[in-house]
């Protein structure tokens, strides 16, 4: 069953993600994500508890990099894609953080 | 020789053997997106001097027998895979000027073993979609005919390989995205097992199911090409230390005794009837030459693309937090605070698509909401691998189609999300399950649209995957769409 329909916090939300939604946009993908959360929230009653163990998969096991300096980027070829830099060595320029 | 019908294997072969040379396979290919990309909207950016610079140098080397196993062979790589100085847009104009300052590590490979990598292939933006309409610089067509889709995200690539531009494309599935567009244009696409290919330079999506892949107009070509790309990379700390099988040598065409499980209650309904023909057409085959195919049961399933969006969009709403204007990407002018300098990027950056998975993912991982749905979703994903795990215990191999239809039209599911979602009804599983899985053509619709076979395997058994598609392969005999885009039929 799908969950019971609600509407979408899309103000909330946006500002959460950090978009700037156009009160256009803001109309449509409210519309549109009540369609989505009806159809994914299909799993919000499903009976999924986990597994019980089943047999090993015998996956590889992850193996982590010696702690250790190695070559890396310039700080040049790292800020060279930067969209405002000052200064030398260069530095990446943002808007005042503080008032 | 023809370089938009020959395979990597054939061209490499006559590279070796002196009856071509790098530069004028380099050239050929250039001149076939020079006089084809207007009307396929496949690549984005083409390096010619570039390509044309590693092909003179491969041509400089006296004894070519010990030529990479890729020498010559041009590549177009999706254009979220990054590639050093050349710019990597991942589809978006968020990343429209990028030019990456180190290359992926599947890139590297391929260039160590001498492929010539030609351009970049278009995609949907951030690999986000199933038809290819969400780039930012335009869709891609279908080469079998060109008012339809090619499948997404990596529909360039799939469509570069189809229409013959190149032999070969690297693409990235995150929930079908070599797959299904490898089906809906006729060519083999491989989604390797999770953690068999580096991730280091994909531009992430979703990592716990992003995977790099291979897409050939062959079996044997993305055999090669996947043991070109795999293996441990210190850069990734998900690749696996397998050992990588040199999957090619053991193509020998003997399916016998091989177990391929159906689970015909997943194609009961939601299947268009050509593709159900098309998919027993060619189990038929399989049996045929020896394949045992059994009827299976596959647990949960009817939750697994419910649960791929859920889980998907809550790591790409933490991945594509990084785009905020500040170090790289597109900065919004003249915001003199820095949270509305953060928004304006982001929403001029951003499309359509991005933006709606971006917000429901912020959503599901949002207090109130974080149990009810992206752990719920984890939970099913739980239930859906161990599905797979209990099915691959008793077959070899899983079969169903690759997508539930043949290609659509430009814009029929471009404004209903759900609908387009549902493209990946058959992809999800294996994805969410971390499982290897390709798409092999296997017949055409009456109106010359071709359809895919996907076949699943056990994590790391990428070999009975390759053998059993090559075996099909071999009495099936596809070829690509003529140059005119019309396509031919295959068949033996």
């Amino acid at each position: 069953m799908p969950a019971e329909r609600e509407d979408f916090p899309i103000a909330r939300v946006a500002a959460l993600a950090r978009l700037r939604l156009s009160p256009a946009e803001a109309t449509l993908y409210q519309a549109q994500l009540e369609d989505i959360l009806a159809f994914v929230g299909q799993v919000t009653t499903a009976a999924v508890d986990r597994p019980s163990p089943g047999p090993d998969l015998d996956l590889p096991p992850v193996v982590e990099r010696a702690d250790a300096v190695s070559a890396s980027l310039s700080a040049e070829a790292a800020l060279a894609n930067a969209p405002d830099t000052v200064g030398t060595p260069a530095l990446v320029r943002v808007p005042k953080i503080l008032g | 020789m023809d370089g938009s019908t020959a395979t990597a294997g054939a061209l490499r072969a006559a590279f070796v053997d002196g009856t071509t040379t790098a530069t004028m396979i380099c050239e050929a290919a250039l001149a076939r997106i020079a006089s084809r990309n207007a009307e396929l909207g496949a690549m984005l950016a083409v390096d010619e001097a570039s390509a044309l610079r590693r092909a003179a140098a491969l041509d400089a080397v006296d004894d070519r027998r010990r030529a990479g196993p890729l020498a010559a062979v041009p590549v177009a790589v999706k254009d979220n895979i990054c590639t050093a100085g050349l710019t990597t847009t991942a589809g978006s104009r968020m990343l429209a000027d990028f030019a990456p300052p180190y290359s992926a590590t599947a890139v590297e490979r391929l260039e160590r073993a001498g492929a010539i990598v030609v351009g970049k292939a278009n995609c949907d933006e951030f690999a986000m979609g199933s038809s290819s309409e969400h780039s930012a610089f335009g869709p891609v067509r279908n080469p079998w005919d060109r008012s339809r889709t090619p499948g997404g995200s990596s529909g360039g690539s799939a469509a570069a390989v189809a229409a013959g531009l190149v032999p070969l494309a690297l693409g990235s599935d995150t929930g079908g995205s070599v797959r299904q567009p490898a089906a809906l244009c006729g060519c083999v696409g491989v989604r390797p097992t999770y953690g068999r290919v580096s991730r280091h330079g994909l531009v992430a999506f979703a990592s716990s199911l992003d995977q790099i892949g291979p897409l050939a107009a062959t079996v044997r070509d993305a055999a090669v090409l996947l043991r070109v790309i795999a293996g441990r990379d210190a850069f990734d700390a998900t690749t696996a230390s397998a050992p990588v099988p040199d999957w090619e040598a053991a193509l020998d065409g003997d399916v016998r005794g091989c177990r391929i499980g159906v689970p015909r209650h997943l194609l009961a309904s939601g299947v268009d009837a050509e593709v159900s023909a098309a998919v027993t057409s060619a189990l038929e085959v399989l049996a045929s030459q020896g394949a045992e195919i059994r009827e299976i049961a596959l647990a949960h399933t009817d939750l697994a693309v419910p649960a791929y969006y859920l889980i998907a969009t809550a790591e790409a709403s933490s991945n594509l937090a990084r785009y905020d204007g500040v170090r790289y990407g597109h900065r919004a002018s003249g915001e003199r605070a820095l949270r509305a300098m953060y928004e304006r990027s982001r929403a001029e950056g951003f499309g359509a698509e991005v933006k709606r998975r971006v917000i429901l993912g912020t959503f599901v991982l949002s207090a109130g909401y974080i149990d009810a749905y992206y752990r719920q979703a984890q939970q099913a994903r739980e239930q859906i691998t161990a599905g797979f795990m209990a099915a691959l215990d008793e077959v070899d191999l899983i079969a169903m189609p690759t997508s539930p239809t043949p290609a659509f039209p430009l814009g029929e599911r471009l404004h209903d999300p759900v609908a387009m979602y549902l493209s990946d009804v058959f992809t999800v599983g294996a994805s969410l399950a971390g499982i290897p899985a390709l798409s092999i053509p296997c017949g055409l619709t009456a109106g010359g649209l071709p359809v895919g076979l996907q076949l699943a395997g056990r994590p790391f058994d990428e070999a009975t995957l390759f053998r059993v598609a090559d075996a099909f392969e071999r009495e099936y005999g596809f070829r690509r769409p003529g140059p005119s885009g019309a396509g031919r039929r295959g068949g033996a």
